[in-house]
């Protein structure tokens, strides 16, 4: 019985519903772009989700895509039917489970969302760098060329590593075809049973190891038996190939669609054909049908199977007429004699005595753009006298020249489709809607339907770009709307920075959500942006989207009103039917939420087609404003070349000259960006204001700063700008001032939190009130303009151990794009602050390698002098060991220097090398002689004086910091963080706690508290977190500090301090507030009091430098637990889900947790009473 | 000899006129059960508020949505049940359980805000099985 349906999902989902039908157990582990994969997966076995067999598969977390292999491996070699899923450095981290698994013929798939290999840089987005690297382990490699294939080959992959015994690697490309939404028929589960064959799933098991039959696998060969060994499963290589044609000839019997190893489309007689393999194949299709019927004769073959590389069947399946290949890489292989596939098709080529000729070139890298166009350039190249060979398309490579021209648009699409293109805000829910829209056409209608999600770098204001097409035939464009019919720019403030009616074609249909109405929006639009409406001719629609929301209580998200009108203007459903689908849609998301969530989204649907007006459009531009530049125009020149090009998204157009060869980008460059994305910024009393700081300290962005200055430091000072008298008993008769940057200010509100200061007039004031940012903007511009202006304090006149005088030291840490309230930046701004003009940075992969790292911008900054954080990322596992490298370096660079100076000038030896560097006094000094050596040294014509110039400013004292989240310290980086604390090196390693993987979307990590909701812990997380301080004290020789920045703002500096001073290992556990504890970040300094206060995060600090003497290393800086557990933790929606999920299981584990606390208290007390043996 | 104290109110009979009010001492089963056992005729239990089912049901769609489809890495933060057990449907099933757990009068307490809310809790309450709603 055909139970299929059509269902709209993208393509993680429609590999993983195959996998977890089909398998036993499942071992996972989150990493971007494949992580959905696991979470469905996880999810589905929570809900109870059967596989085809009746019974609900195992799936297990891992700490690591290594942990994740293994245990697969562990898996199959017991006999289970056994999957994971997996990327980029995740598909490495396995590749010795790779060998081990196809050298021991075993059954099984993995799913790849191929990704990008790090290498000049991180990247999320998607290419066959990854699986390029494994195509050597003896794994057979099946490539999905979309959401539909993605599914079907899922399920031919599963069922030929059953008859064939080779595992199977099957791909899909990372974003393009994992996160792109489609209608597609899904298989029913009859199809899945008639696929695999239960005999080969009971071999398969009783090949699993068993005491009742037993062998030994995994054995050591000698020189005598290893090669005939290795050569013996040839035959099953040789196998291969027909086994899977023919499940996929049993699958287009059974289910209509027909798949071969390699696919040719296009003229029967074509002399130029293409060879590629993923999404693009789809595009290179569609473009030689389009030229084909223009009178060329262009071919295309698709290549599915990619290993075992069936040669004969490749030659076979290329028309006889063939002259010219043109192979397409999606990786790049330096040094190599050309890209992996190219070769296997030379190869293929030479062996079957062919004269064809064959060239290779590299395509869409890290998801670049691969479109019409440039298909036809490669076609064009090839129709070359003398081919450009080892190319490049899609980028203009000004250096060594290996990129092809490429023209104008062509337009391939089937006539009916219709293509949408809307800018929304992350927080605006947008994508959320457009998401529903494409559910509501695709299942709603007989319409194919496709959508895609562009989101920018920043965690918080992010601009997202969603590009919908929908149409009667089935659509092949797997790459972004350049010529929309419709647009929609749902925030209004984009006009002025984004040009959003680019990809508009004429005649389009444009929808601006707007406050200004009808009759008066056209003034008050950019005049590029009333240029292009005229030129194109388009329709103009206007809704005050905003206002209709208020009035719904849907605060600041318009998504379900300005889809409302998507529908009534692009008519794809009658209007009634069209509001119908939408408030079925909001039931189906939303009820669960409950009845009021609904009722206002109705409400807001229901108000939203009276506020739709069209706008009568001039037949010309008249506006005097303009669209303001990326950056100032006094930013620095790689700035306004590079940077401003990419915040202005147009970084496709920038030639490879344009940018640093080997991954190293100026630092402080999100200072020029100047977002605006706050509605409402804080606004200084200084009357009140008694000068704490503690707004400075907590700012997650560094857009609140104090200074003190002189009088005289006033003149010139904009109108407005307001000093008062300095509390400071060192700055007598100086003055303070307070300042915020308008135009960098998330609008979190966690500084009006902190300020301990309420109006004696108005209670609700304080020394710091959040004000509407539009009318403050251009004075506060001007404000912080001039504050930037007035001298940095004297680093050397403040008291570090006071966190009030910390906060007047420069941060150079500044305007990340971290999310609103962020708990981990005001961290890393104190680290830069106090250590950041000596400090080197290692920071594992995740949020704060992101928003520290991500083009366009970087937050780390310097000071005047030029100094400040150097920092990189290698790895997310190996940052531990990563930073140790940054010490051992220093080290020898530090001994080798000192060895030269007492070669080169013995009457500076005593001075510079045994000089107090304890003090930020002594570190100047330091600095003033180590120039005074160098200067010293500039006219030594010797090797060695040479040397110890290029070495010398290590003698100035180094701060090494070693940062990341719990996900890296807790998980996957836990053996080298671990090793790297035993190392005794003089190392900081700071874990920015947020309890979950916050980066990659909310899973479960070590640190994930007793009876918290995460991903792959959707029923609770059953056991204690792991008291990651208690293991390095063990050692008793690491300095260990947990701290709480919003419990004990004064504990937190002195820690950093004391950390830092300490000469061996510290670590500091820092509690860190996150979205993914569910709730307004503007309280996360409040509850983290309650943390402390219940119990749930002590504060201590554990220092070897007490034991010395027979003190007592631990000191607790909280009181005894004084409130109870759950005041904390129902704060939270991670804790709170559970009570509204499972009332009886969150009632267990909380009392559970508040044991927990009881217990670790009593040790913690335990631990103050008792000097700990073995110190040092 | 025990003195005879039933009697009615509004239709219903009591063994007892002694009725606790609604109170959080009706939170839980076992006070429930306390109560009757020291000779409560009914026992009301604590209300029901609209404007708190309300308040609870934008809090959990805040805390869900904050956060979602705003980057490449993270589309979600949390997993989502099937279904959550909001306020009015753990209410409904507390009277439910205290029907089963007693055979004293189970008396339901509704605060409505609205003319729609008054109505909409008042039938699934009857619906659940109280005796009366207050």
């Amino acid at each position: 019985m055909n139970d299929r349906t059509f269902v709209t999902v993208d393509g993680n989902e429609a590999a993983a519903y195959v996998a977890h039908k089909l398998s036993e157990v499942i071992a996972i582990y989150p990493i971007t772009p494949s992580s959905t994969m696991g979470e469905l997966a996880d999810q589905w076995t929570a809900e109870h989700h059967t596989n085809i067999w009746g019974s609900t598969p195992h799936v297990a977390e891992m700490q690591s895509e290594g942990g994740a292999a293994g245990a697969v491996h562990g898996a199959l070699q017991s006999g289970s039917l056994t999957t994971t899923f997996t990327a980029s450095q995740g598909l490495l981290l396995m590749i010795p489970n790779l060998y081990k698994i196809a050298g021991e013929l075993t059954s099984t798939v993995f799913h790849v969302a191929a990704r990008t290999i790090a290498t000049q840089a991180l990247s999320i987005f998607g290419d066959h760098s990854d699986v390029m690297a494994v195509r050597q382990t003896g794994w057979a490699m099946l490539a999905s060329a979309s959401v539909q294939e993605a599914q079907d080959l899922a399920l031919i992959a599963h069922a030929a590593t059953l008859r064939a015994r080779v595992p199977f690697i099957h791909f899909f490309d990372g974003f393009r075809t994992s996160h792109e939404v489609m209608k597609i028929e899904r298989l029913g589960e009859a199809d899945l049973r008639a696929m695999i064959d239960d005999d080969l799933v009971r071999a398969h098991r009783l090949r699993g190891l068993s005491p009742d039959r037993p062998v030994v696998r995994g054995t050591a060969h000698n020189p005598d038996t290893f090669f005939q060994a290795r050569e013996a499963s040839n035959s099953f290589y040789d196998a291969c190939p027909q086994i899977v044609q023919d499940e996929m000839d049993r699958f287009s019997v059974l289910v209509g669609r027909d798949y071969h190893l390699f696919d040719y489309f296009g003229d029967d007689h074509a002399e130029r054909v293409i060879v590629i393999m993923g999404s693009g194949g789809e595009t290179v299709r569609e473009t030689a049908r389009a030229l084909n019927c223009g009178g060329e004769r262009l071919g295309v073959l698709q290549v599915r199977l990619y290993r075992p590389f069936a040669a004969d069947r490749l030659i076979a399946a290329l028309p006889p007429s063939v002259r010219s290949i043109a192979v397409l890489d999606r990786t790049k292989e330096p040094g190599s004699a050309g890209e992996p596939l190219y070769q296997d098709v030379v190869t293929a080529i030479h062996e079957a005595g062919l004269a064809t000729h064959v060239i290779g070139g590299r395509y869409g890298l890290s998801s670049k753009e691969f479109t019409p166009p440039m298909v036809r350039a490669v076609y064009d190249n090839l129709s070359q006298a003398e081919p450009k060979k080892h190319f490049t398309v899609g980028i203009n490579d000004d250096v060594t020249h290996s990129s092809l021209l490429v023209d104008e648009a062509v337009d391939v699409e089937p006539r009916g489709t219709v293509r949408c293109v809307f800018y929304g805000l992350g927080a605006d829910g947008t994508v959320g809607a457009n998401k529903n829209s494409i559910k509501i056409i695709g299942e709603g209608t007989d319409l194919y339907t496709q959508g895609y999600f562009v989101y920018d770098s920043k965690k918080s204001g992010s601009v997202t770009v969603s590009h919908l097409r929908f149409g009667p035939e089935p659509i092949h464009a797997p790459y972004l709307i350049d010529q929309a019919d419709f647009v929609a720019c749902h925030q209004f403030g984009f006009l002025e920075r984004l040009a959003v009616l680019d990809c508009a074609r004429t005649g389009a249909t444009f929808l601006i959500n707007s406050p200004f109405g009808a009759e008066q929006v056209w003034d008050h639009l950019p005049r590029q942006v009333q240029a292009a409406i005229a030129s194109k001719h388009l329709r103009f629609y206007v809704i005050d989207g905003n206002t209709v929301a208020g009035e719904a209580g849907m605060g600041g998200r318009v998504n379900t009103i300005m889809q409302t009108c998507f529908f009534a203007l692009s008519g794809v459903l009658p209007r009634e039917q069209a509001v119908g689908a939408i408030k079925h849609a909001i039931e189906k998301t939303y009820g669960k939420r409950g009845e009021a969530v609904v009722q206002r989204n109705f409400a807001a649907v229901d108000a939203a087609l009276a506020h739709l007006s069209e706008v009568n459009v001039p037949a010309q531009a008249t506006s005097t404003l303009l669209m303001r530049p990326s950056v100032p125009r006094e930013a620095p020149e790689f700035v306004q070349n590079v940077t401003a090009v990419m915040i202005a998204g147009h970084g496709d157009d920038l030639a490879v000259s344009a940018l640093p060869a080997d991954g190293s980008y100026p630092s402080g460059t999100t200072r020029w960006e100047k977002r605006n994305i706050a509605l409402e910024i804080p606004e200084w009393d200084p009357a009140i204001c008694i000068q704490c700081d503690k707004c400075v300290l907590v700012c997650p962005h560094a857009v609140i700063r104090a200074k003190i200055l002189e009088p005289a430091h006033l003149n010139g000072a904009p109108e407005g700008f307001h000093a008062r008298p300095a509390r400071w008993k060192e700055f007598v008769d100086s003055l303070y001032t307070l300042q915020v940057a308008p135009e960098d200010c998330t609008g979190c509100g966690l500084c009006v939190e902190a300020c301990p200061v309420k109006s004696k007039s108005d209670s609700s004031r304080k020394a710091i009130n959040m004000v509407p940012q539009p009318a403050r903007r251009a004075q506060q511009a001007a404000n912080w303009d001039f504050f930037l202006g007035l001298p940095e304090v004297d680093r050397a006149r403040l008291s570090f151990n006071s966190m009030k005088d910390s906060q007047l030291l420069q941060p150079l840490f500044e305007f990340s794009g971290a999310c609103a309230g962020c708990g981990e930046t005001p961290y890393l701004k104190l680290l830069s602050q106090l250590f950041g003009d000596r400090a080197l940075l290692a920071n594992a992969t995740g949020c704060s390698s992101i928003y520290g790292g991500n083009l366009p911008t970087t937050p780390w900054a310097k000071n005047l002098d030029g100094r400040g954080p150097a920092w990189s990322n290698s790895l997310f596992e190996d940052n531990a060991e990563f930073g140790l490298g940054f010490r051992m370096t220093l080290d020898k660079q530090t001994e080798y220097a000192g060895e030269l100076v007492r070669r080169l000038t013995p009457e500076l030896a005593d001075d510079v090398l045994h000089a107090d560097q304890s003090t930020p006094t002594g570190i100047y000094a330091q600095r003033e002689r180590v120039a005074q050596l160098k200067q010293q040294l500039s006219d030594v014509d010797l090797p060695a004086a040479r040397d110890l110039v290029s070495l010398a400013d290590v003698l100035v004292r180094r701060s090494v910091w070693i940062v990341g989240g719990d996900g890296w310290a807790y998980d996957i980086g836990y053996g080298g963080l671990d090793h790297v604390l035993a190392s005794g090196r003089n190392v900081n390693v700071l874990v920015l706690d947020t309890e979950v993987y916050s980066n990659t979307g909310g899973q479960m990590s070590k640190a994930t508290p007793r009876g918290a909701v995460a991903k792959f812990a959707a029923a609770g997380k059953n056991l204690a977190k792991k008291d990651l301080g208690l293991l390095a004290m063990s050692y008793g020789n690491i300095y260990v500090g947990r701290i709480a920045m919003g419990a004990n703002d004064a504990q937190t500096v002195r820690t950093f301090l004391e950390a830092e001073s300490y000469d061996g290992p510290s670590l500091i556990i820092a509690y860190s507030p996150c979205i993914a504890h569910g709730y307004d970040l503007r309280h996360g300094l409040e509850q983290q009091k309650k943390a402390t206060l219940s119990g749930h995060w002590p504060l201590y600090r554990f220092d070897p430098r007490l034991a010395v003497d027979g003190g007592q290393p631990f000191q607790l800086d909280s009181k005894p637990p004084s409130i109870p557990l759950e005041d904390y933790m129902y704060a939270e929606t991670r804790y709170r889900m559970l009570t509204q999920s499972d009332p009886a299981e969150a009632r267990r584990l909380l009392g559970l947790a508040q044991q927990d606390v009881r217990d670790r208290w009593q040790r913690y007390e335990q631990m103050t009473k008792h000097v700990e043996g073995n110190i040092r | 000899m025990t003195p005879d104290l039933s009697t009615t109110y509004l239709g219903l009979p009591l063994s007892s006129p002694l009725v606790p009010s609604a109170s959080p001492l009706s939170r839980s089963l076992d006070t429930i059960r306390r109560m009757e056992d020291a000779g409560a005729g009914a026992v009301v239990l604590h209300s029901l508020f609209e404007e708190q089912i309300e308040f609870e049901s934008h809090i959990l769609d805040r805390s869900l949505s904050t956060g979602t489809n705003s980057h490449w890495e993270s589309a979600t933060y949390y997993p989502e049940p099937e279904q959550f057990t909001l306020a009015p449907d753990q209410y409904l099933e507390h009277i439910r359980a205290a029907k089963a757990a007693v055979g004293i009068p189970i008396v339901a307490s509704l605060n409505g805000v609205s003319a729609g809310g008054w109505l909409k809790y008042a039938r699934l309450i009857e619906q659940a099985g109280p005796t009366r709603s207050s």
